[in-house]
């Protein structure tokens, strides 16, 4: 433990990996936003009216709105008005019909993330939606999914081709005016992803997208929607990466999800976003708002997260669980080191009656960094026989580092029975010494402690998906500590 | 009484509140603060689920000056019930009601009106402390007496000091008493300290206690609240632990309307420990908070929350407890708990038990659980001959015993436990639980 600080050291000089830029030309918005740059990003895409309304009155809901200061993080003032809103490929226009059409700079830059785009569509037979900055430039396995009905497309697409589901669902779990950066993400969103599975439909294979924010100065306002119909079942995965730029970058989504009766939703996200230099200079500012209703009986949404990325994180994925039984899940790995802070944790609001849901939270933080779990549990006078057991760990490296623990919880039905557990520690001494005794290396025994902590979240994540974030983990940990 | 007439009501008794010229400032600059920030409102995230607006709107009036006050045949009966011996300090309004030279005496114990100290000395609280509680700014500014109660070093009293606040039956009665306790190096005391109300006049007790504990010394306090139903209590405890010394606090609120309880403890020297412990019994409309701020600035400091919650009828219980581990504080040891009984339908239990952490070398744990009674055991004692009733009656009186037992002398003990199982189903008698 003597070469503690040697090694946090050698941790935080670790550079980001993913850190490059890929050189293609730009159709980019001049920076600013006001009602014509609003209009204007409307008209590009070709929405209908509903939609320029619909985001016209989110920008002025937006106006009125303050920017949150409770979280538990610190950074300078943004300027809005700096920052370009809307940037696409300019080879548009002549769309890429199939993966070899498509931009062999781009098909490069997904293979310097260690995302063979079609290889691992094949292989893994995973469907991907990439999102390169704002346009969707590829969807593959299109036609084996439109076989059994599920739409899978860019939001963009799903507007052009189905407004009539959008007008329905958009904005009705995280309504315009929820919070600043959810207004704003309505107001300007550029584009996402959009997921339709019909009724009592499993879907055939599991859907994922990467994101990535390529252009410097420009924020990323990606929008994500998923409805499932009574009865069916869906897992989604979304990874992203950017590269290294010393300009803060804003990223707020807005990501909602319908969970009709007897329907499941599986939302699992690898974050690993460039999180600014050893000296917290640059880096991603991530302020997200996801949330998912669980509009009816016996529908279940399950959130999975693995956060090794950005400078800040601001992110709650919630369930609201209005439909009898139904069940909302949280399971989470946040990772912060450098400068890197983070502020997430989620909300269970339990509504229908014999509602269900679990929190597990697994918070590391080390280097200067700081983590902070904050979550709440509310159960209304209708939950009947609510149920909630939540747990949160942090894991402390290195003594600049902190981690916070602000759980919420209102009770207001007495048949409810909701438990919290939550512990603070450092890597126990007592399991290092077994391990060191058993003739692991120090590094390997601390590995192997931190992926213990991190399994029982692991474990649900989707295989592929399990492998990369064991890998992103190692990685990040390499050193850390003694 | 609004901010304004607050303001006004300062200015005209400033003149006639005791002290020093620097305890004159410190008031007028715990009015300036108070005047900026207001009375709190839960737009505010210490005070999200407590609204105090009832105090800006109610006719309390701080300012309003003692009198010769007669105590009300119910109070003297309750006074009596007390049973706390010849020798209790009782307060009145705030003001101690005998000279001091017929207070108990006790080889190095010091008992001193506050009002004669504070012609002496500056022992107001500095103004950082009101950032947490900005109420105890109000009782700064128009605190009129209280008592100061310090132990020489070295000297460890046998038996606990009794200290009785009860408020009168006049109208708009606002006492703002302060209690000063100081502790010399490995001394050791125990404090009782029972708050009385009246069902006839509705009174605002705004008190503060202000604790400094030097090394090695021990301090227990039990704090047992009996305030009217239509009772609004608001309470500072600040507190600074030094080495090796120990805190232990309980805290029992079973009467008030509107209950706001701070307890901040500063564990400023290593090896430092504080205890706090909990419980309330909300019915009929209540509302209690507990509000804990545990700072562990200094190596080796270790600190236990535990509270308790039972809400019955439209009562509401909140508890949030924090615990602060500053940077380079290394080997902390921090453990808070906080349980709750939902006993109605129209109950509420809020718990926010919250972790700052800047040190690693730490183990700290939290804990909150919100539920009502174990069906299973339930039915064990309904299987045995129990009536519904008087099996939750004893349920729930076990969960509250917890804190209860550490009350220190037995005769307070039993009569909180009786006064505990009249509320509860059943009304189970205490002497024959015995």
């Amino acid at each position: 433990m003597a070469s503690n600080t040697d090694n946090v050291s050698e941790f935080v000089a670790k550079k980001y990996q993913h850190g490059f830029v890929t050189d293609i030309e730009q159709d980019l918005v001049p920076p600013g936003l006001d009602e014509d740059v609003v209009r204007l990003i409307s008209a590009k895409k070709g929405e209908p009216e509903f939609l320029t309304e619909w985001r016209l009155k989110a920008y002025r809901q937006w106006l009125t709105l303050e920017e949150p200061t409770w979280a538990h993080v610190k950074y300078g003032p943004i300027d809005y008005q700096a920052i370009s809103y809307y940037a696409a490929p300019k080879n548009l226009d002549d769309a890429p019909k199939s993966l070899d059409e498509v931009d062999p700079k781009l098909l490069e830059t997904y293979d310097k993330l260690g995302i063979p785009l079609h290889e691992r569509a094949r292989l893994a037979g995973v469907a991907v939606d990439a999102v390169f900055d704002s346009v969707s430039v590829a969807t593959t396995f299109k036609k084996k999914l439109a076989d059994v009905g599920v739409i899978f497309c860019s939001f963009s697409e799903a507007v052009r081709e189905h407004p009539e589901l959008i007008e329905r669902y958009l904005g009705t779990v995280v309504p315009r005016r929820d919070n600043f950066f959810a207004a704003l993400n309505s107001a300007v969103f550029s584009d996402g992803s959009f997921v339709y599975i019909p009724e009592g439909v499993r879907c055939p294979m599991e859907l994922s997208t990467y994101f990535r924010i390529n252009a410097a100065n420009t924020g990323q306002f990606e929008r994500t929607l998923i409805i499932a119909e009574p009865g069916s079942y869906v897992s989604y995965l979304e990874g992203c990466t950017a590269p290294m730029r010393d300009e803060n970058q804003l990223h707020a989504a807005v990501v909602e999800l319908v969970a009709l009766e007897d329907a499941e939703i599986k939302y699992s996200t690898v974050q690993n976003w460039y999180p600014g230099d050893e000296n917290g200079v640059g880096g991603i500012y991530n302020f997200v708002t996801k949330r998912g209703d669980c509009r009816g009986a016996n529908s279940k949404i399950s959130w999975t997260q693995v956060e090794t990325g950005s400078a800040i994180t601001w992110k709650y994925p919630s369930c609201i669980l209005r439909g009898a039984n139904s069940v909302g899940e949280f399971y989470s790995v946040a990772v912060a080191n450098n400068y890197q802070q983070a502020d997430t944790g989620t909300k269970m609001i339990h509504i229908g009656p014999n509602t269900r849901s679990t929190i597990i939270s697994k918070g590391i933080s080390a280097g200067n960094a700081q983590n902070a779990y904050r979550g709440l549990v509310r159960v209304m006078p209708t939950a009947r026989d609510a149920r909630n057991y939540t747990q949160c760990d942090s894991l402390l490296i290195g003594d600049r580092s902190g981690a916070h623990t602000f759980p919420y919880i209102e009770v207001r039905e007495r048949s409810a029975q909701v438990e919290h557990e939550a512990t603070t520690s450092k890597i126990s001494d007592d399991q290092l010494f077994y391990c060191r005794q058993r003739g692991l290396a120090e590094e390997d025994a601390v590995n192997l402690i931190v992926n213990g902590f991190c399994r029982e979240v692991f474990k649900k994540l989707p295989m592929e998906f399990a492998v990369e974030a064991q890998n992103l983990l190692n990685v990040s940990l390499e050193g850390a500590v003694g | 009484m609004t901010l304004e007439s607050l303001q006004d009501r300062f200015t005209e008794t400033l003149d006639t509140l005791p002290g020093s010229p620097s305890v004159r400032s410190a008031r007028e600059n715990a009015m300036a603060h108070f005047s900026q920030v207001g009375f709190p409102t839960r737009k505010l995230e210490n005070w999200r689920y407590t609204d105090v607006g009832l105090l800006a709107s109610s006719d309390f009036d701080p300012a309003k000056t003692p009198l010769e006050t007669t105590l009300s045949a119910s109070t003297r009966a309750a006074l009596a019930a007390l049973n706390a011996g010849d020798e209790a300090i009782v307060l009145v309004d705030g003001i101690p009601q005998r000279e001091p030279g017929t207070w108990p005496k006790s080889e190095g114990l010091a008992l001193t009106p506050l009002a004669d100290l504070w012609s002496r000395a500056d022992i107001l609280p500095q103004p950082e402390s009101f950032e947490e509680a900005p109420l105890a700014a109000v009782n700064t500014a128009f605190a009129r007496d209280g008592i100061s109660i310090s132990v020489a070093a070295g000297c460890r009293l046998a038996e606990p000091v009794h200290v009785i606040m009860v408020t009168s039956e006049r109208t708009s009665n606002a006492p703002q008493p302060r209690i000063v306790v100081e502790l010399g190096e490995a001394s050791e005391l125990s404090l009782m300290l029972y708050l009385i109300g009246n069902e006839a006049a509705p009174a605002w007790t705004n008190l503060v206690t202000q604790v400094d504990l030097q090394p090695r010394s021990k301090l227990a306090i039990h704090r047992v609240q009996e305030l009217g139903s239509k009772d609004v209590h608001t309470e500072l405890l600040s507190a600074r632990v030094r080495d090796a010394a120990s805190l232990e606090a309980s805290y029992i609120d079973l009467g008030g309307q509107l209950v706001r309880n701070d307890i901040v403890v500063d564990l400023i020297q290593p090896e430092a420990e504080c205890n706090l412990y909990g419980v309330f019994l909300a019915d009929q409309g209540q509302h209690v908070d507990n509000h804990l701020r545990v700072d562990h600035s200094a190596a080796g400091t270790v600190s236990n929350q535990s509270f308790k919650g039972i809400a019955g009828d439209r009562g509401r219980g909140v508890f949030n407890g924090k615990v602060v581990v500053h940077r380079d504080a290394q080997k902390i040891d921090a453990k808070q708990s906080s349980d709750n009984l939902l006993l109605s339908e129209h109950a509420e239990i809020d718990t926010k038990p919250e972790l700052e952490i800047y040190a690693d070398d730490v183990k700290c744990s939290h804990g909150a659980t919100v539920g009502q009674l174990d069906e299973r055991q339930l039915f064990y004692l309904r299987a045995r001959g129990l009536s519904d009733s008087a099996a939750r009656g004893l349920l729930t009186f076990a969960f509250a015993n917890e804190v209860l037992q550490r009350l220190s002398t037995a005769e307070t003990r039993d009569r909180v436990a009786r006064r505990v199982l009249e509320r509860l189903p059943g009304k189970l008698d205490w002497d024959e639980l015995l």
